[in-house]
C-alpha cells in the first residue's frame, strides 16, 4: 500500500517535471553542440524571467477563452492597444512602469469587456467577434499613434529596467498564478466556468449563467493580455504599430506552453501546469537565443520554424496519444501474442 | 362537428403555408443582400468618383486588380468553408508559392513553368494542412495559425537565401504582356466557371455541402470526410496558386509584405459575399467574387474621401460584424456559440 502511494507520488512528480527537464537537457545538448552554454552568466536570468512573465501572462489570457472552445483572434490587438495606451499615459504623466502596467491592465479589461459584451449580445461565433475587434482595434491604434508612428520611452530606461528585474517579474508571476488559481478553482465563477467547459447545454439547463460567465472570462482575459502588452512594450523599449491583421500572429508564442501544459495538467493543477509549460518554453527560447549568438545562420525565422515543428509534433502526440503509445510499446502485437499463447495453452 | 374540425385544420395548414411562404420570401431577400450591397457600393463609388473628377477607367482597373487576388483565393477557399473546415494560412501559402514560382520562372525563363510551380506548391501546402488536420486530428484553428507562421518564416528565409536585398525580382519582360486588366478578368472568370462547374454540377460539390451541413449524416451516408477534406483543400490550392501567379504578374518584385493582407481579406470577402462560415447547403460559390468586388468598391470609395488605410480598416471591422449579424438573424441559439 505504502509502496503504491510512493510510486503514485513519484509518477506525479515525474509527469510534472518531465517537460521542463526535457527542454533543459535538450537545450543544454544543443548549446554544447553549437559551442556555447545555456546559462553563461547571471544576466541570462534577467532575460529568462522577463520572457517567462510575458509568456505566462499571454498564456493565461489566451487559455481562459481557448479552454472553453472560444478562439479569440483579437488577443494580439488587445495587447497592442492596451500596451500603447498604457505607455502613452504613463510616459506623459511620469507614472513609470508600474503605473503603465496598471493602466494597461485596466484598458485590457475594458477592451475585453467590449469583446465579451458584443459576444453575448450579438450571439455570434467568437471568431467573427475576434476578427471584427482585431480590425477595429488595429485601426484605433493607428489613430492613437497618429498614423502608426513609433511609441517610445525616449531616454527613460526605467521601463526596460523594470522588465529585466527578476524580483519584480517573480512578484508578477506569483500574483498572476495566485489570481488564476483562486478565481478558477476556489470561486463560484470558477466552478461555473468548469461546468460550462465540460457541458455547456447541461450547465445552462441547471441554471449556470453563461452570459455573465463569458463576460467575466473576456474581462479577466483582457486584463492579462493588457499586462502582457505592457511587458512586451517595456521589453522592446517601445513599439512601431502595424495593421492589416499583423497582430493575429502574436498568440503563436503561447501555443507551445499551452500544449505543454495540456500534458502536465494530468499530474497537477492546470494553472501550475501552464506555468511549468511556460518554463519549458522559455528554456527553449533561451537556448535558441544562445545558439543564434554563435551561429549567424540560426535566425529568428529558423527558430520559429523549429518551434512550429516541435509544436506540431507535440500536438500530434497529444491528439493521438493512445495510438502512439500502442505503436511504441507494441501493445497490440504483444496482446495478440499473449492471446495466441493463451489459446495454445488451453 | 367533423366539418368544423376539418375547416379549422385547413385554416391552420393555410396559415402555416402562408408563414412558410413568408419565411421563404424573407430568406430570398436576405440572400440577395450581398448582391444589393455590391451594386450599392459600386454605385456609390461611381457617383463619388465622377463627382470628384476621378478617372473611372483607372479606378476600375484598380478595383479589378484588388478583387482578382482576393477573389481567386476566396473562390478556392469556398470549397474548404463549404465542407465545414477552415484555413487561415492561405495568405502566407500564396506568398510562399509566389516565391518558389518566381524562382522557377527566373531559372527556367518559362512562364508556363512558373504557373505550374505556383499551382504545385500551393496545392502541396494546402494538402499538407488538410493532412495534418484530418489524419492527425489536429485542431484546425491552431494548426492553421501555426502553419501561417511557418510559411511566413520560410518565406522570409527564402527571401534572404534566394533573393537580393530580401526581394525576389522576376524579369518584367517575362510578365509584362499579361499585366493588364483583360488578363485578370479572364483569369478570375475562367477560375470561377471551373469552380462553379465542380461545385454545382459534380457530385463532389454536393458532398461538400452535405459534409458542411451535417457531418454525422454525411459520414453515415458513405461520404469519406478525410478524403473529401483533402480534395477541398487541393481545389483551394489551385486558386491560391493562380492568385500567386497573378501577384507576380502585377508586382514582379516580391517582398515579405507582398499580398500580406490577402489571407484575412479573403475571410472578410467571403462574409461580405454572404457565405455561411459554418459551410453547408447555404454555401454559394459566387459569394467569394461578390464579396471581393464589394470590398474593392468599398476600398476605392473610402480612398476618395479619407487618407490612411486605418479608417478603412475600422469601417471594414464594423461592417464585418454587422453583416454576419444580419445574416444570422433568426438562426441564433439560446446557447452562446463556440
Amino acid at each position: 500500500m505504502r509502496h503504491n502511494t510512493v510510486m503514485r507520488y513519484l509518477k506525479k512528480a515525474g509527469g510534472i517535471a518531465v517537460i521542463p527537464l526535457l527542454c533543459l537537457v535538450a537545450m543544454m545538448i544543443a548549446c554544447a553542440a553549437s559551442g556555447t552554454v545555456l546559462f553563461p552568466d547571471m544576466n541570462i536570468w534577467q532575460i529568462f524571467f522577463r520572457g517567462l512573465t510575458y509568456v505566462l501572462l499571454l498564456s493565461f489570457g489566451v487559455s481562459i477563452n481557448l479552454h472553453t472552445g472560444r478562439f479569440d483572434f483579437s488577443t494580439g490587438a488587445v495587447m497592442l492597444i492596451s500596451g500603447v495606451i498604457g505607455a502613452k499615459i504613463a510616459y506623459a504623466s511620469g507614472l513609470g512602469p508600474i503605473g503603465m502596467l496598471i493602466i494597461s491592465i485596466i484598458f485590457g479589461a475594458v477592451f475585453g469587456a467590449i469583446s465579451g459584451g458584443l459576444y453575448i449580445s450579438l450571439r455570434l461565433p467568437p471568431m467573427v467577434i475576434g476578427l471584427g475587434m482585431t480590425l477595429v482595434l488595429e485601426g484605433v491604434v493607428a489613430l492613437i499613434t497618429d498614423g502608426l508612428k513609433p511609441v517610445k520611452f525616449g531616454t527613460d530606461a526605467s521601463y526596460y529596467k523594470f522588465v529585466t528585474n527578476p524580483l519584480a517579474m517573480s512578484i508578477i508571476i506569483v500574483i498572476s498564478l495566485a489570481i488564476m488559481i483562486v478565481v478558477f478553482h476556489y470561486t463560484k465563477f470558477g466552478y461555473d466556468y468548469r461546468a460550462l467547459q465540460n457541458g455547456q447545454k447541461i450547465s445552462v439547463n441547471v441554471g449556470v449563467k453563461e452570459n455573465k460567465n463569458a463576460l467575466i472570462c473576456y474581462i479577466i482575459s483582457g486584463a492579462f493580455l493588457g499586462g502582457a502588452g505592457a511587458l512586451s512594450l517595456c521589453s522592446t523599449n517601445g513599439v512601431t504599430p502595424t495593421i492589416n491583421f499583423t497582430t493575429i500572429g502574436t498568440m503563436f508564442s503561447c501555443f507551445l506552453p499551452l500544449f505543454f501544459s495540456g500534458f502536465i495538467s494530468k499530474f497537477c493543477n492546470k494553472q501550475v501546469a501552464i506555468l511549468l509549460g511556460c518554463v519549458g518554453y522559455e528554456i527553449i527560447q533561451i537556448g535558441f537565443g544562445q545558439i543564434s549568438f554563435v551561429n549567424a545562420a540560426f535566425t529568428a525565422d529558423v527558430y520559429k520554424v523549429i518551434e512550429a515543428v516541435i509544436l506540431v509534433a507535440f500536438l500530434i502526440y497529444l491528439n493521438n496519444e493512445n495510438k502512439i503509445i500502442e505503436i511504441v510499446t507494441l501493445k497490440k502485437w504483444l496482446s495478440g501474442k499473449n492471446a495466441d499463447k493463451t489459446a495454445s495453452d488451453s | 362537428m367533423p366539418v368544423k374540425t376539418k375547416s379549422s385544420e385547413v385554416l391552420a395548414s393555410d396559415a402555416s403555408l402562408e408563414a412558410r411562404r413568408k419565411a421563404l420570401f424573407v430568406q430570398r431577400i436576405v440572400s440577395m443582400i450581398p448582391l444589393f450591397a455590391c451594386i450599392l457600393l459600386g454605385g456609390m463609388y461611381i457617383i463619388s468618383a465622377l463627382a470628384n473628377g476621378y478617372d473611372l477607367r483607372i479606378g476600375f482597373e484598380v478595383i479589378i486588380s484588388n478583387a482578382t487576388l482576393v477573389g481567386l483565393v476566396a473562390t478556392g477557399a469556398t470549397y474548404i468553408f463549404a465542407s465545414g473546415s477552415f484555413d487561415l494560412s492561405l495568405g502566407s501559402n500564396m506568398l510562399l508559392s509566389a516565391i518558389i514560382g518566381g524562382a522557377v520562372g527566373i531559372q527556367t525563363g518559362s512562364i508556363w513553368a512558373m504557373v505550374l510551380a505556383c499551382i504545385a506548391v500551393a496545392v502541396t501546402l494546402s494538402v499538407l494542412n488538410a493532412l495534418l488536420a484530418s489524419f492527425f486530428n489536429l485542431p484546425v484553428f491552431i494548426m492553421t495559425i501555426v502553419m501561417m507562421n511557418v510559411y511566413g518564416s520560410i518565406s522570409t528565409l527564402l527571401f534572404t537565401t534566394l533573393g537580393t536585398n530580401a526581394k525576389i525580382s522576376v524579369p518584367f519582360a517575362m510578365v509584362t504582356a499579361l499585366n493588364n486588366t483583360w488578363f485578370r478578368i479572364a483569369l478570375i472568370v475562367a477560375f470561377e466557371l471551373f469552380c462553379c462547374f465542380i461545385f454545382y454540377l459534380l457530385k463532389i460539390g454536393r458532398k461538400q455541402k452535405f459534409l458542411g451541413g451535417n457531418p454525422f449524416c454525411a459520414r453515415l451516408s458513405g461520404i469519406k470526410p478525410k478524403t473529401l477534406t483533402v480534395i477541398s483543400f487541393a481545389l483551394a490550392g489551385i486558386g491560391i496558386g493562380l492568385a500567386s501567379f497573378a501577384m507576380i504578374v502585377e508586382t514582379p518584385t516580391l517582398s515579405a509584405s507582398s499580398g500580406s493582407s490577402v489571407g484575412m481579406n479573403m475571410l472578410i470577402a467571403l462574409v461580405f459575399g454572404g457565405m455561411n462560415m459554418n459551410g453547408g447547403p447555404g454555401s454559394r460559390m459566387y459569394s467569394a467574387l461578390l464579396g471581393a468586388f464589394s470590398m474593392a468598391f468599398l476600398d476605392s470609395f473610402m480612398n476618395i474621401f479619407v487618407t490612411g488605410s486605418w479608417y478603412l480598416q475600422i469601417v471594414k471591422g464594423v461592417l464585418f460584424v454587422v453583416v454576419v449579424f444580419l445574416f444570422t438573424i433568426g438562426k441564433r441559439s439560446r446557447l452562446l456559440q463556440r
